[in-house]
Parts: C-alpha cells; structure tokens; sequence
C-alpha cells in the first residue's frame, strides 16, 4: 500500500492511500473524506472552509500528487522537516504560514521545499561528477601509460628536428610529436581534473547561488558529451539514459532554483 | 537590478483595447522563457560544433572549419533579428564614444599583458595547440581569409551570441553580476577544450565588462578580434 502525508498546519492532516487493487482512499485527521476522483483530481473542502485539491502528475523522471490548498502547492511530509522552526528567530512556525508569528520574518510559500529539493538533487549529480571527472582522469592516465611509452619508444630512433610523415594530413616534426604524445596522456588527466575541481566549486557555490551554479554545471556536462562525441562518435548513444537522467535532474535543479529564487526576489 | 518587464496595459485606462490584454506572466514563467532561449541557442551552437567536429574528424581535408562558422553565424544572426530591439542599440557607431575607447584600451592592456603571459607559460609548459598553419597547409588560405575565418566572423557573431543575446537574458533573470560570470562560463565552455576554460572564461569576463561599461558590443568585438588576428599573426610570422 502507498501512502503520502501532508501536514498542512496543526489542525490538518491529510492523507492519500492506495491499496493494491483498489481506488485511492483520502482522509482528512483520520476521518475519510467524501468525494470524485475527475480526471486525476480531487476536490474537497477542508474544515475551515478551504478548498483543497489533490491531482496526479507525471513528468520525466517520476509519477507524483500534488495537494493544493487555497491554490497553493503543499510538499508532503517526505520533504518537510518534522520540526519546523524559523530561519530567522528559531521558534516553531507551521508549513502554511507565511510570516513567523513570532518576528514576522518572511517564509515564503510551502513549495519552497520542494524546490529546496530539486536544488538539493542537482548539487548531489554535480558533486557525483566532479567524483567521476577524477575517477575517469586516474583510471584513462594509468590505462593510457603503456600505449604512450609504446609510441616514445618508437619515436626514440628520431632526432627532434626530422620531418615525419604526414599523420591524418598533418605533418609533424619527431620533436613535436613527441610532446604531442606525452601530452594525450597528460591531457586527459589535466582535462578530467579541471572538470572534476571546476564541478567541485559549483557545487560548493550552489549553497549559496544555487541557479548560475547548475546553468553552468548543466552546460560544462552538455559540453563534454559533445567533446566525447567529437572524439568517438559511438559514445553518443553510450549510457544514454544515465545521461539523460542527470540532464533531467539538472534541469529540475534550475527550475526549482528559478522558483526558489523568483519567491525571494 | 535587472529591469522587470513593463507592467502590462490596463484594459480599463483604454491603452489597448481589451480583446488585445493579456495578464502579465507570472515571474518564474517569464525568467524560465529567457533561460529557455539561452538553452537553445547554446544547445544549437553545442550542436552545429558536433557535426562539425565530427565531421572533420571523419574527414581531415574537409572544409568543415568554414561552414561550421557559416552556420553559427545563420544560427546567431536569426536569433539577433528576433531580439533586434536590444541588439541593434549596442552595435550604433555612437556607442563607441570617449568612454568606450577608454575602457577598451584598459581591456586590451589587461588581455594582452596578463593572458598573453598565460599562454606563453602554456606554451613553454608543451601543452599543445591546434596550429592555424595547418589549416593554411590544408586549404590554401591567404591571410585575409584566415583573417575573415578565424578573427572577424568569431569576434563578430560570438560577441553578438554571448555579450548581446545570451547576457541580456541572463541579467534579466540573473542579475548583473552573477548574469556576467555565466556568460563568461559559456563562452569557455563553448570552446570545447577543457584545458583553456580557464583562461576564455577570463576572456568572456574581459569581454563582458566591457559590453557593461559601455552599453556598446563594438569595443568587446574590436578587441576580440584584434586578440584572435594577433594569435594568428603570431604563429605565421615568428
């Protein structure tokens, strides 16, 4: 059986249950709550006389319900501390409220949980990529290392300054491709670490800017599939859904960072 | 601050007839609109580079170094028509006045001096550059179309892309600091070579304080591509 709580304020608990087999049951602080499901809706009427709806969604990366009271968006309890206090004075303050009784501090809407989430998600793939940025860079540098002293071992036979054979059409000196050589293997880890410490700093940066940290983060990523792609056009299609995923997820971390960021102008 | 779009005409006041009103857009729908717009054009500029770049890793001798600007240039230029209204204002002659020559000649002096000095501790370290003389091996280039190639057109439509329609969209949403290290970030990233990010991202803040000081794109463009010819200069002559 599923199950999803909202606690809206003290003197409102809802809750949704599905049991298998069966059609979605609404309770409203224990009590079941009369009414139509229409069209993946459902419109009920809270005790003190606010309208509440409750509506299955989908996108992308999952299926959720949103509750609505009064036209705003409630997160369930999965995303809301149980112990809500506020950031300003730390006395207790409930989900729906807009300002702290107590210093009036502004807390904006309840969906800013939700958002604080999505933004929470993206940090996460963007500090899983710098982790696999230097993984990769380690791994390809070791793996690299017998194949580079292969070919400095053949190119020992060449003063600096003879002229080679045009390779792809390009001619090199021995010198030159020597450096050349020495370089690729360099180059990968040089290049994977600058990825991995420049994901590293927009991760530490979206604590506090979280909106300009993903764009630029979501933007490095997209890049470097393309780089990839450049390099052997096979690995477009490689681990596709993995890398749609953490496009999704970037992408639901810019929305919610947009929101987040609209709510506090 | 970025400036909020203008409120919309009330039907009533009879600004504009009230079939023709419409509610303003809530502000996370029209900040997304602009980010939307940015996305595109960066993923069509991210996309124009992958076929080209395969492309020419496909075929070495193919001329893909021009057609792939040609398409750029198609791509920024459409997008330069439908935002005219801002564009056109920051390339008039007139924005190149006292001012903007004054900033740009501290602009060059910094680029000049500071990334000049970076690139040639790169260069001593043996780190590998594409040589633009392959490219005249390759195709037979004179050095004013080298020039028009790799110089005139980047400075050109680059700096209409990233200072003028991305940056206008993103000061909106982001504001004007945090607005101007994105675009700065694009413009490397854009690139595609990890290794220089570092130093193109200095390159787009050089490029952006400029278009920000002086309101104009001519001084970011006059300077990117007298950065660009003398790289190209450079490698031929010395």
């Amino acid at each position: 059986m599923s199950k999803i709580e909202w606690r809206v304020d003290n003197g409102t608990h809802i809750v949704l249950r599905k049991p298998p087999l069966l059609r979605r049951k609404i309770e409203l602080n224990g009590q079941p709550v009369d009414g139509e499901w229409r069209s993946k809706s459902f419109a009920f009427t809270l005790a003190d006389g606010r309208p509440a709806d409750i509506e299955l969604k989908a996108d992308l990366l999952s299926r959720h319900t949103e509750l609505r009271v009064g036209g705003k968006l409630i997160p369930d309890t999965r995303y809301v501390p149980e112990d809500l206090r506020c950031p300003h004075c730390n006395a207790e303050i409930q989900l729906i409220d807009e300002f702290c009784a107590k210093c009036g501090h502004a807390l904006g809407d309840p969906d800013r949980f939700i958002y604080q989430r999505s933004v929470t998600g993206a940090t996460s793939a963007i500090r899983l990529l710098a982790a696999l940025f230097a993984i990769f860079g380690v791994a390809m540098f070791f793996l690299m290392r017998p194949t580079t002293q292969t070919a400095l071992a053949n190119l020992s036979r060449y003063q600096d300054q003879e002229v080679l054979e045009p390779i792809n059409g390009v001619t090199y000196t021995a010198g030159e491709l020597r450096k050349r050589v020495v370089w690729e293997q360099r180059g990968v880890l040089i290049v994977n670490l600058i990825l991995s410490v420049t994901m590293l700093v927009l991760a530490w940066w979206s604590k506090t800017k979280p909106l300009p940290a993903i764009l630029i983060a979501t933007a490095i990523y997209a890049a470097v599939q393309v780089i990839g792609a450049i390099i052997d056009p096979s690995t477009i299609f490689q681990g596709i859904i993995i890398k749609a995923v953490i496009i999704a997820v970037l992408v639901r971390g810019i929305k919610g960072a947009l929101s987040a960021r609209t709510e506090n102008g | 601050m970025p400036e909020e779009p203008a409120p919309p005409a009330d039907p009533e006041s009879g600004n504009l007839p009230k079939d023709r009103w419409v509610p303003e857009p809530a502000p996370s729908t029209w900040r997304w609109d602009e980010l939307r717009v940015v996305g595109w054009l960066y993923a069509l500029l991210l996309f124009t580079s992958l076929v080209g770049g395969i492309a020419y890793s496909m075929d070495r001798d193919g001329d893909f170094g021009f057609w792939t600007t040609l398409v750029d240039a198609v791509v920024i230029v459409a997008f330069a028509i439908r935002y005219r209204a801002e564009i056109v204002p920051l390339l008039s002659p007139s924005t190149f006045d006292l001012n903007a020559r004054k900033k740009l000649a501290i602009a060059a002096a910094v680029q000049f001096v500071a990334l000049g000095a970076v690139f040639y501790l790169l260069e001593m370290a043996g780190l590998p550059f594409e040589r633009i003389t392959d490219e005249i091996e390759r195709h037979d280039y004179s050095l004013w179309q080298l020039l028009a190639l790799y110089s005139l057109a980047p400075a050109l439509f680059e700096e209409i892309a990233f200072r003028g329609v991305i940056f206008e969209r993103l000061r909106r949403v982001l504001g004007d600091r945090e607005g101007w290290l994105v675009q700065a970030a694009f413009f490397s990233i854009l690139h595609l070579n990890p290794v220089i990010f570092p130093t193109h991202f200095a390159m787009g803040l050089i490029f952006g304080w400029l278009r920000m000081r002086t309101g104009s794109l001519l001084p970011g463009m006059i300077l990117h591509a007298a950065w660009n010819a003398a790289n190209i200069v450079l490698e031929l002559y010395r």
